[in-house]
């Protein structure tokens, strides 16, 4: 029960990361916004408002958006590698977040090129499915007969759904494998956990789909909601709803991560020299 | 044919009516039905639809892609003014170097699906030209750049005549060409062995009398002008191969080691064909039947819009001669339904299409270049094998494309503007013709794969993208970008034609196209005759919105400057009574609101707009401002505050792109800034992303 402290700080993290790009956005569009009223609106009428309103500050709000993004990215790989060091190397002693955040942060270059490889093997992966793609179509064409191009195109999109799962096992893996004090290569503890994965697909699968498909359900559940009931578009409801949803995933993301850890075959805390 | 070979063979498709006995019977029906609602639609003579009438045969070489032809042209002089030249164009030619005009303005801002032509120029050669008694006019033939003087561009020629055409008087010429067609671009070339053989031909401009021959170079992003005549067209195929073209096929015979096919098309502008191997693409033909085809809510629509009986909108039956590639088979249910919806939908708001015949040529994959272009009774559209995936199938581009193109029909095929210099007449009114059918045809449920369509939307949106200002009414040659061309042709026309109906009613816009159509079928009509047609079937004086719109490069906005609700408070001081100063101070009694609304126009488009007031009990009332001053105050004293003010509440000019300040809400009624209210997508999406961003962590 006390990772619970952990699941609300990535929760709340999570949250103020993007607080920036929230802030470009509601501060331009807030005002015209409320001046809006309810009921149908003429076709377009909101995608218009915001591409006038939002044009004049895109770098901004971009910017916001890309350094959300890459802050997210750095916070998850921080509480990642403070958990795994947490569990090698004080796991008996209980959950104390400032431990968790201070051994994250001294092992973080770690976890952080363990997660850039990730990301090269992910672009890599989609861009050889992308360019085989091209190619397919290229041949479609040439041939002039097209036949099979819709059966290409589910297929890449199947197998870049596949690999982007088989990229995040591996990663996963890879973060635990990383903690083993006699592993110091990110690139190789990534490979060790694609080679364990590949072992346990089965495995690894079903613990992602246990904690990732309410992750996702909670992830776009109020937005279907919001699009199904307009009651839930309002302030109270919706914020109320966005809160929950929030903790879910929070919690779905660090019960998938602590999934992942080492049940045996690897040294515990106490049992080696703390790094 | 190489190509061929190595193709897998597909089944040849059959036609879906396979019912030989339904067939036959249909078929007589709608011949005798055809011809007696065409004798009421089919152009007369007195039309002067036979001005220039081509006689032509042509071989198609299917290794070099080559055409040798000969013509027999007769040209009638239909004005009051004598000629002794006669223009003509050679279109082709456009693709015979990297310097001519089309290349030129193509390579200036080069768009997907336009290749570089480097190794594969396409070209017209005339190699003879001689008048009916064996003058030779080949020796005096010049090459003319009207346009820009562009010493590299050879698509139009002049020749001098021995002596004027008189008016009323005719003259006949022999012309002998040689042609070769480019790799596909531009809606012409081959790809593999297909092969879309469009503005192949040596063609006459168009003689205007007093303003001397209107025969324009071959620009990147305009079309084409041309008058109406009859064709008589044999083309030499290889043996077995499929063909479509304007028209209705006459004969086929095996002659050598080929097919001679003959056409005929009769008050036509143009004469397009494709021809490919049947293991390339089926051709099959299917009826239109208005009985099963015409989808009765429609008809109810029709007849309430335009105020017309069911007998005033009685469709003929026609035929419908597809050629599609073999691998797109699974997608051809859905592209007979859209092309009879379509035939449907424009003939019942826009009358009966005249012809016996439409062909739709879905290219093949590799030659989508010769998608989406339109000739008279020929339309080539653009599907993709991928439209039949789950992925995709929700995409309106199949009926968008076959409605529009047939859209062309009337605004192209039957009006047949001169596209040279007015490309946005045809293509605007088309355009917003297409978003009208391709709005019932979703959102009447009649295309199940795709739930709604939202069609104005999309048009608002990019014409948000107008980010300096731009006349509809100016040849696209001169303007600055072709995003500037795009939206003066396509989205600009068709959102202010739109905005007519929202500000005149949708049912009295649709009655005066309706007339504008009929009144200037084969007509050759300007902008003015469109203002004059609408102006009269509308009963109002539209040169306002011509002159600011159409002619002027203005754009409207609207905007709420302010709005304030001041109580009135009980006069407090000294005041005048009963003769002498007294001093007043009574708190006890509320007095009413002093209510000012402050309304501005930002641009100098003026015009009458709708403005919707809502008060605090909940009454809303509608008020119309005529527009004229640059801004108004409205004042009044009220029992209650004004809560809300909404200029353009309809969104009737939907040619207003910025919307933002065109609302007000009184602060204590209005949402707190941080309420996403109608934002609330958004903030899932930012959710949906923050989610995304964690796995690679």
């Amino acid at each position: 029960m006390e990772l619970w402290r952990v699941v609300a700080v990535v929760f709340i993290v999570s949250v103020l990361v993007f607080i920036p790009a929230r802030l470009v956005l509601w501060t331009t569009t807030g005002g015209a916004v409320a001046d809006l009223p309810g009921g149908e609106l003429p076709d377009g009428e909101i995608t218009l408002i915001l591409i006038e309103l939002l044009r004049p500050v895109w770098p901004p709000l971009a910017l916001a958006f890309l350094s959300g993004c890459f802050a997210l990215w750095a916070w998850t790989v921080l509480w990642h590698a403070g958990l795994v060091r947490w569990f090698y190397y004080s796991g008996k002693s209980g959950v104390r977040l400032a431990e968790v955040l201070s051994r994250g942060l001294f092992g973080w270059w770690r976890w952080a090129r363990l997660g850039l490889t990730s990301l090269a093997a992910l672009v890599l992966v989609q861009a050889g499915i992308a360019w085989a793609y091209i190619r397919l179509e290229e041949r479609a064409v040439n041939l002039v007969d097209d036949s099979n191009l819709g059966f290409y195109l589910e297929t890449g999109i199947l197998l870049g759904l596949v690999f982007a799962a088989v990229v995040w096992m591996a990663t996963l893996r890879g973060a635990w494998l990383l903690g083993d004090s006699r592993r110091r290569s990110a690139v190789l503890a990534w490979f060790a956990g694609l080679w364990g994965t590949v072992r346990q697909p089965m495995r690894s699968l079903a613990t992602l789909a246990v904690w990732m498909t309410p992750a996702f359900v909670a992830a776009i559940g109020p937005t279907i909601l919001a699009w199904r009931f307009e009651i839930l578009r309002e302030m109270v409801p919706s914020t109320v709803l966005g809160l929950v949803a929030g903790v879910v995933v929070a919690f779905c993301q660090v019960g998938l991560f602590l999934s992942y850890a080492p049940t045996t075959g690897l040294e515990r805390a106490g049992s080696s020299d703390n790094p | 044919m190489s190509n061929a070979r190595k193709r897998q063979k597909f089944p040849v498709i059959e036609s879906p009516d396979t019912d030989l006995g339904y067939t036959l019977i249909v078929k007589s029906i709608s011949v005798f039905l055809a011809l007696v609602l065409l004798i009421a639609v089919v152009p007369s003579a007195a039309q002067d639809l036979d001005i220039a009438s081509y006689d032509i045969e042509v071989v198609l070489d299917p290794d070099t892609h080559g055409l040798t032809g000969s013509e027999t042209i007769r040209w009638r002089n239909t004005t009051s003014v004598p000629t002794s030249e006669i223009w003509f164009h050679l279109y082709l030619n456009a693709f015979a170097n990297s310097e001519s005009t089309f290349v030129r303005e193509h390579s200036r801002e080069p768009i997907e699906g336009i290749r570089t032509l480097d190794g594969d120029w396409g070209w017209t050669r005339v190699t003879r030209i001689e008048l009916s008694d064996g003058t030779d006019l080949l020796s005096g033939m010049s090459f003319e750049r009207p346009d820009d003087g562009n010493q590299h561009d050879f698509t139009a020629a002049r020749i001098t005549l021995p002596r004027s055409v008189l008016p009323g008087e005719s003259v006949t010429l022999e012309i002998d060409f040689e042609a070769r067609l480019p790799r596909v671009m531009a809606r012409t070339g081959y790809s593999g062995d297909f092969h879309m053989v469009a503005q192949w031909f040596p063609k006459l401009g168009v003689f205007e009398g007093e303003d001397g021959w209107n025969c324009h170079q071959f620009h990147f992003s305009t079309e084409f002008f041309a008058d109406f005549g009859d064709y008589r067209v044999r083309m030499t195929i290889p043996r077995g191969w499929v063909v479509g073209a304007t028209g209705e096929e006459i004969s086929r015979e095996p002659v050598g080691t080929g097919d001679v096919v003959e056409f005929r098309a009769r008050g036509v502008h143009d004469f397009a064909w494709t021809t490919a191997p049947p293991d390339l693409m089926a051709a099959f033909d299917v009826e239109f039947d208005p009985g099963r085809h015409v989808p009765m809510v429609w008809l109810d629509r029709a007849s309430l819009m335009l105020d017309l009986g069911a007998a005033d909108l009685e469709l003929p039956p026609m035929t419908i001669r597809f050629l599609v590639p073999q691998s797109q088979g699974i997608l051809i249910p859905r592209m007979i339904r859209a092309t009879r919806l379509s035939i449907a939908w424009f003939g019942l708001y826009f009358g009966p299409y005249p012809y016996a015949q439409l062909t739709v040529v879905s290219p093949p994959p590799g030659a989508r270049a010769a998608g989406g272009m339109e000739y008279p009774t020929l339309i080539t559209t653009g599907a993709s094998r991928l439209d039949a995936s789950p992925v995709f199938s929700w995409r309106t581009g199949i009926e968008r494309v076959t409605a529009h193109e047939f859209g062309h029909q009337y605004f192209q095929g039957m009006l047949a503007s001169n596209e040279f210099e007015m490309a946005w007449l045809d293509e605007g009114l088309t355009s917003w013709a297409e978003n009208l059918c391709v709005s019932d045809l979703i959102n009447d449920g009649l295309v199940p794969e795709i739930p709604l369509a939202k069609v104005w939307g999309m048009n608002r949106v990019l014409a948000s993208f107008e980010d300096h200002p731009v006349t509809i009414d100016r040849p696209n040659w001169e303007r600055r970008r072709i995003m500037d061309a795009f939206l003066a042709t396509y989205i600009k026309p068709a959102l202010m034609v739109e905005t007519l109906g929202g500000l005149y009613g949708e049912d009295r816009l649709l009655r005066a196209v309706r007339a504008y159509v009929l009144e200037h079928r084969y007509g050759h009509p300007t902008g003015d005759d469109l203002q004059a047609s609408l102006e009269g079937s509308l009963g109002e004086d539209l040169s306002w919105f011509f002159d600011s719109v159409v002619r002027g490069d203005q754009r409207p906005d609207w905007a709420v400057l302010s709005v304030r609700n001041h109580w009135i408070r009980p006069a407090r001081g000294m005041a005048w009574r009963d003769s002498r100063w007294q001093k007043v101070d009574d708190e006890s009694e509320a007095g009413p609101w002093r209510v000012e609304v402050e309304l501005g126009r930002r641009t100098e488009l003026a015009g009458p707009v709708t403005v919707e007031l809502t008060w605090e009990t909940g009454r809303t009332e509608r008020r119309v401002w005529d527009g004229r001053d640059r801004w108004i105050r409205w004042t009044e004293v009220s029992p209650e505050v004004l809560i809300q003010v909404v200029v353009d509440p309809d969104g009737a000019w939907v040619l207003e792109t910025r919307r933002a300040d065109n609302y007000w809400r009184d602060e204590n009624w209005s949402r707190h800034p941080s309420d996403v209210g109608p934002l609330w997508w958004l903030e899932g999406a930012l959710r949906l992303v923050g989610f995304l961003a964690v796995p690679w962590s």
